[in-house]
This record gives structure tokens, C-alpha cells and sequence, in this order.
């Protein structure tokens, strides 16, 4: 057989058997990284805005999503009606992708944004945007502006930018909530 | 060589960073803190270790025009099998170490050790190699992290729970915490500092060694 003929086929087979391994592991660890990934979303939600229940991922039922916009959530109150609108955001900050949760309340009030991952940011600069304040908490989505963290100002206009998104989204489908209810 | 030898070679006569100044990204990169440091040397622990016995055992059968692109397959399977492995069992460790878990697959040690030693040496062999070479590059790595994190967060903390803090130590107040601490030390610039100096250590202990002989 020609050489190269044999070497090519030497290395067919050891890409076969590779990718059957990856494949093998991929479908075993996909799964629960899957189920976490649910899990952690739905804890970060009761956690930091908690309500009664949460609908499933809405993002599909929206054309001409901002890409900023990963996931939209809706939040119910004890009497099954809507009572916010949860965005997941994600915009690139200082180190790595930014992943905000911006709350509104249907009646058009912000109720807070929470930063909940941020790449591998700076220790003691950008990790402090977890707990800072954006001061937009009971503001009207027609008139807020966030305050930004001196010192770690690209991640904190990442999550900016996130909040702006998803305003500019909620103003666009918010003729369409009052009809929205759990059932 | 002996098999004491082989072993300890990685420690501090060939050591990877220290002397044979190869893989330079991670000890650069990742050493921000000790938890990463750690993680790091795990996954190279895992992939090399295997890498060099998988290697090993097929030494005989890779034609040697096609070695390189084998030898790149091997160790790129196992990468990506570390990956999904600690995506899904260390969630954390794989959030903070991102993309460099990825990278590992062109960390010139593995495919150097698969190319020097592997290639050419019997399974056992190979598999002690692996070990110590591994092992002398934890220690340069945590030993690089241990100084960074100190210098630049006054601290150590490791997987939330074991941690210190030499302000809190020391019971020094806000307004009165030691000024040597700086922002600096975790930033890619201190790192070169750092591995520049102990680099420079290794040498001058090992030039006193050719001196004395």
C-alpha cells in the first residue's frame, strides 16, 4: 500500500476513535451540565427576584432580539398574573462575557439589575460590580440612569448596556402584558 | 538513568518552567490565584499523565512522518475530555479557568514530553516522567500563585473556605492595612516580574552548583 494511503487511514481511524470517545463523554456530562445550568438560573432568579413562579425561557416567541438579550423570563405573582419581566443579559466586559439579570415590573418600573457572572475579572476592580448598586431600583424605565463603578468601567458599561437592552425591549412589548397569565 | 532519577528530574534539573522555560502561558496567565493554580496543575496532571502512557503504548505502531499530527489528536481528545468533565463535576474551577483549560492542548510540555520522551521510552517509563515533570510544574505554578495573590490581595483564599488574610492577621484596621499590598501583582506585568526572579534564582542556585563541581 502507498504511503501516504496508509497514513491517511491511520489517521482516519484514530479520529474515528476519538470523536466516538468525545461523543461517548459528551453525552453523559451535556446532561447534567444541562440540568445545572437550569437549576443554578432558576435559584439565581428565586434568589434575587424572588416571586410565586417563572415561566419558561420566552426569548423564542420575540423576533429581532437585541443579542444582548440571551433569555427573557416572565415572573408571577400568588395570583397568577404578571408580575415581571426578567431579562438575561450578556454583553463582553473586561474579562470575558458579562451576564446580567435586569428585573422590570409590568407596571414599568425597574425593580433592580444583578450581575451574576462576569469572566475572570480583575480581583478587588471588577469582581466588586457584584454587589455595587446601580441605583435604578424603583426608577420608571422612561426616565433612570445607572450609576457606573469607577475603576471597572468596561464591565460596568457591559452591564449597562444589558439594562438598556432589555428596557428598550420591555417599552416594545409592554402593549402585549396585560393579557399574559400563568396557567 | 534510573528510575529515581527519571522522577526527579522534573523537580528542579529539567524543570519545564524554571529551566527548560517551556509552557509559559499557564504560569503567566492563571496564577492570579492559588484555587486556579491548583486547578490547573490537575488538569495537566490528568492529560499528561495520560498522554505520555497513551502515547507510550502506541510508540511503536505511529509512523514517524505522521507523529506530530497523532501525538496532537491524542492530546487534544484528552483536553477536551478534561473539559467536560470538570464542566460538569467542577462547575467553579471551570468557570474561572475559562479558556485556559482549552489551551492546554498546545502547552508546549505535553506534546514536548510526548515528542522527547514518550515516543522513545517504555510505558512505566513514561508514566514516571509524566509525573514528575507534572509535579515540578505544580509546584513553580502554586509557588508563583502563593506570591501573586499575597502581594496583590494581602491574602490567600482557597475554594471559599481555607483562607487568611494578613490584615485581618495582624487585626489591622481600614484605614491602617499594610501598604506593601498591590493591585499590581495580579496583573500580567507582576507575573513577569515574578517568574523573571525566580527564574533568575534557579540560575544563580544552579550556576553555584557548576561553579563548586
Amino acid at each position: 500500500m502507498a504511503k501516504p494511503l496508509k497514513y491517511s487511514l491511520i489517521l482516519i481511524v484514530l479520529g474515528i476513535v476519538a470523536g466516538f470517545l468525545l461523543a461517548l463523554v459528551n453525552n453523559i456530562t451535556s446532561e447534567i451540565i444541562n440540568t445545572r445550568q437550569q437549576e443554578e438560573l432558576r435559584q439565581a432568579l428565586e434568589q434575587y427576584f424572588p416571586y410565586d413562579a417563572y415561566s419558561v425561557d420566552q426569548s423564542k416567541n420575540y423576533d429581532n432580539l437585541n443579542s444582548k438579550i440571551t433569555e427573557i423570563y416572565f415572573a408571577f405573582g400568588s395570583d397568577n398574573k404578571l408580575s415581571a419581566v426578567i431579562y438575561k443579559t450578556k454583553a463582553q466586559g473586561y474579562g470575558g462575557a458579562v451576564i446580567s439579570l435586569v428585573c422590570i415590573a409590568a407596571d414599568g418600573k425597574i425593580v433592580n439589575v444583578k450581575m451574576v457572572e462576569a469572566g475572570k475579572e480583575t480581583p478587588g476592580k471588577g469582581d466588586k460590580l457584584f454587589n455595587h448598586d446601580f441605583s435604578i431600583a424603583n426608577e420608571s424605565v422612561d426616565n433612570y440612569s445607572p450609576e457606573i463603578l469607577a475603576g471597572s468601567t468596561v464591565t460596568a458599561n457591559a452591564v449597562v448596556g444589558g439594562i438598556h437592552a432589555a428596557v428598550a425591549h420591555f417599552k416594545s412589548i409592554a402593549h402585549t402584558l396585560g393579557g399574559i397569565s400563568n396557567d | 538513568m534510573t528510575k529515581r532519577e527519571n522522577f526527579l528530574k522534573g523537580f528542579w534539573k529539567e524543570n519545564q518552567i524554571l529551566v527548560s522555560l517551556l509552557g509559559l502561558c499557564a504560569p503567566l496567565a492563571i496564577t492570579t490565584t492559588v484555587e486556579n493554580a491548583l486547578g490547573m496543575s490537575a488538569i495537566l496532571m490528568f492529560v499528561l499523565i495520560l498522554s505520555n502512557v497513551i502515547i507510550s503504548a502506541i510508540r511503536k505502531i505511529v509512523p514517524n512522518q505522521i507523529r506530530i499530527p497523532i501525538f496532537i489528536v491524542v492530546i487534544a481528545t484528552l483536553v477536551t475530555l478534561a473539559e467536560m468533565i470538570m464542566a460538569a463535576f467542577l462547575p467553579s474551577l471551570s468557570k474561572s479557568l475559562g479558556m485556559w483549560i482549552s489551551l492546554v492542548v498546545v502547552n508546549c510540555i505535553i506534546l514536548g514530553r510526548a515528542e522527547a520522551f514518550a515516543s522513545k521510552n517504555n510505558i512505566l517509563d513514561s508514566l514516571i516522567d509524566a509525573i514528575g515533570m507534572v509535579l515540578g510544574y505544580a509546584l513553580v505554578l502554586i509557588l508563583i500563585s502563593i506570591i501573586r495573590e499575597i502581594l496583590g490581595t494581602g491574602g490567600i483564599t482557597v475554594w471559599g473556605d481555607l483562607k487568611f488574610n494578613l490584615n485581618d492577621l495582624f487585626n489591622r484596621s481600614e484605614d491602617n492595612k499594610f501598604p506593601f499590598f498591590s493591585h499590581f501583582f495580579v496583573t500580567p506585568a507582576g507575573a513577569y516580574i515574578i517568574l523573571g526572579l525566580l527564574i533568575g534564582f534557579a540560575n544563580i542556585i544552579n550556576r553555584k552548583k557548576v561553579v563548586t563541581k
